[in-house]
């Protein structure tokens, strides 16, 4: 359950207007794409949300918790709760496929045995467990945000962040990531996806957040784009 | 658990030192050099201060009685009865008072010039000295000045002095010399702390992604600080064996030459070897502890952002 109540986020003393009061309500195992210009402020909408940048006014609110609210000495408990895949993958280059999933593990304190455990499964789920030694630049691009995928997943998170998941992948291997992170949705993960991939918005149907120069400007239930209203 | 976490750390740092090798090792030695620096300060400081003690305890407090004062006042060795000795014992923070007669004082004038017995019998009967009594306070009484003000009020007193001026000048002269030092070790010791923090700057710079992985899945603060933390104080120690052994062996060394008692007099003894093994167990912990700072600081800075 994600909940925003007249968020306004501004950047450098109130010169840039990121966000302007920004209301909406995403609920549990949602799934969510949110487009718009580069600026908008997508970037900033997810980041409010794992709590990488506080609103300036307003409430957001995820799962219950005011994360304006949470104590800086907080936060990484709190983000334990969401899981967040990049373009970018960010994976670390020197780790094994199998190191850099039980690295997020080994990191909250988890137990040796039930780390291998835990990541072997997560390994089967995106369809890798035959990689688990091999290391990032091994892999193509689509396997490698299959690994960042099981990365962000694997802590059970009620929530998963995916800001342009597809944007560095060529058509078939986009087709494979939306079919996953769709599938853990149906697990009843909350997901939220930033993208800029008309054809996939228009392929999967889903409810459509478009954020322009900070505003919501539309939401729709699987309303996909519109290239009247869309033209950039 | 604990120390399975532990364990990675450890692992963790020392990998970092190992990858940025010759950051760690510039950084080593700037440490090594600097706590050297402030080793060899604190041993100058301590045998400072231990020959201020030692001088210090040399200075008595000379009081001439004139030679107008009825002479049943003072010491008379055939009675053994002292009116002015006791009165002066009398006054607080004493630790003796020891009569020396003017003939001693003659004698000893004498030697001290060179020149041979005929003259003390020459003018034996025209005896220029006074009778005096040597006081000597109590250790950790300095108040010479308070102690001779007091015995001066008494009758029959023609002077009171204790040292000359030479030596107070000098005992200040080693204070100010002692002040220096502490303040050139702060000075170090700060520098010190600035060059490993720079060299945990460039190793969090490696790991940037690996941190801000760590925090996009929930790493507490602390476990992120840890390695780097560990790190810190590793290349602190490391700086601090180098110095530790030089201080010992060369100490060693001064002390076999000298030890008999250092410059002119046996009394101004160096300090033992023991203080200088009290000097070495500091530079562990002062290395370790601006290696702490030293990452602290930069990681903080690091995290915040």
């Amino acid at each position: 359950m994600i909940k925003f109540t007249n968020v306004t986020k501004m950047y450098r003393k109130g010169r840039v207007h990121a966000l302007n009061n920004v209301s909406l309500f995403i609920g549990k195992g949602e799934f969510v794409y949110v487009i718009g210009p580069t600026g908008a402020g997508k970037s900033t909408f997810i980041k409010l949300l794992y709590r990488e940048e506080k609103a300036t006014s307003g409430i957001v609110e995820v799962n219950g918790i005011q994360v304006n609210k949470i104590r800086n000495s907080r936060v990484p408990f709190y983000r334990r709760q969401i899981g967040v895949i990049f373009q970018d993958f960010k994976l670390l280059p020197k780790k094994t496929v199998y190191e850099n999933i039980a690295f997020t593990l080994e990191v909250i304190g988890k137990h040796p045995r039930l780390i291998r455990k835990q990541v072997l499964s997560i390994l089967q789920l995106v369809g890798l467990d035959d990689k688990a030694k091999a290391f990032p630049h091994e892999l193509s691009g689509g396997q490698q945000q299959r690994v960042a995928i099981a990365r962000a997943i694997i802590n059970n998170p009620s929530v998963v962040i995916a800001d342009e998941p597809t944007g560095n992948l060529d058509p078939e291997s986009s087709k494979e990531i939306m079919n996953l992170l769709e599938e853990i949705s149906k697990r009843g993960t909350t997901m939220i996806m930033v993208t800029h991939d008309r054809q996939m918005v228009n392929t999967f149907k889903h409810r459509t957040i478009t954020i322009e120069s900070g505003y919501v400007s539309n939401d729709t239930m699987g309303g996909g784009y519109n290239d009247n209203l869309q033209t950039w | 658990m604990i120390i399975y976490r532990l364990g990675k750390h450890i692992k963790s740092a020392l990998t970092g030192i190992f990858r940025n090798f010759w950051m760690s090792f510039s950084s080593v030695t700037a440490v090594a050099v600097t706590l050297l620096l402030v080793a060899i300060f604190s041993i100058l400081s301590l045998n400072v201060k231990s020959f201020m003690g030692s001088i210090e305890q040399n200075i008595s407090i000379r009081v001439m009685v004139d030679n107008a004062y009825d002479t049943k006042q003072i010491y008379d060795p055939k009675t053994k009865k002292d009116p002015l000795g006791d009165r002066i014992r009398s006054i607080s923070g004493i630790e003796k008072v020891e009569f020396v007669s003017k003939d001693e004082e003659f004698k000893k004038y004498v030697k001290l010039t060179g020149e041979d017995n005929s003259l003390y019998e020459r003018f034996k009967n025209k005896n220029p000295m006074l009778n005096v009594y040597k006081v000597t306070l109590k250790e950790g009484n300095n108040d010479y000045e308070k102690v001779s003000k007091e015995i001066k009020k008494m009758d029959g007193i023609k002077d009171v002095n204790y040292g000359t001026g030479g030596i107070h000048k000098l005992i200040a002269l080693f204070n100010q010399v002692s002040n220096v030092l502490i303040f050139f070790m702060v000075a170090l010791i700060l520098l010190a702390i600035f060059l490993i923090s720079n060299t945990i700057k460039l190793t969090i710079y490696n790991r940037k992604t690996e941190i801000q992985i760590m925090r996009l899945v929930g790493a507490s603060n602390g476990y992120i600080r840890s390695p780097f933390i560990l790190e810190g104080i590793f290349i602190g120690i490391l700086g601090a064996v180098v110095p530790t052994v030089l201080v010992l062996l060369l100490y060693g060394k001064i002390l076999a030459t000298y030890s008999n008692g250092f410059f002119i007099t046996s009394s101004l003894q160096l300090v033992s070897m023991h203080d200088i093994q009290i000097v070495a167990l500091a530079l562990f912990v002062i290395g370790g502890l601006v290696g702490m700072l030293g990452s602290i600081l930069s990681v903080s800075r690091y995290l915040k952002s």
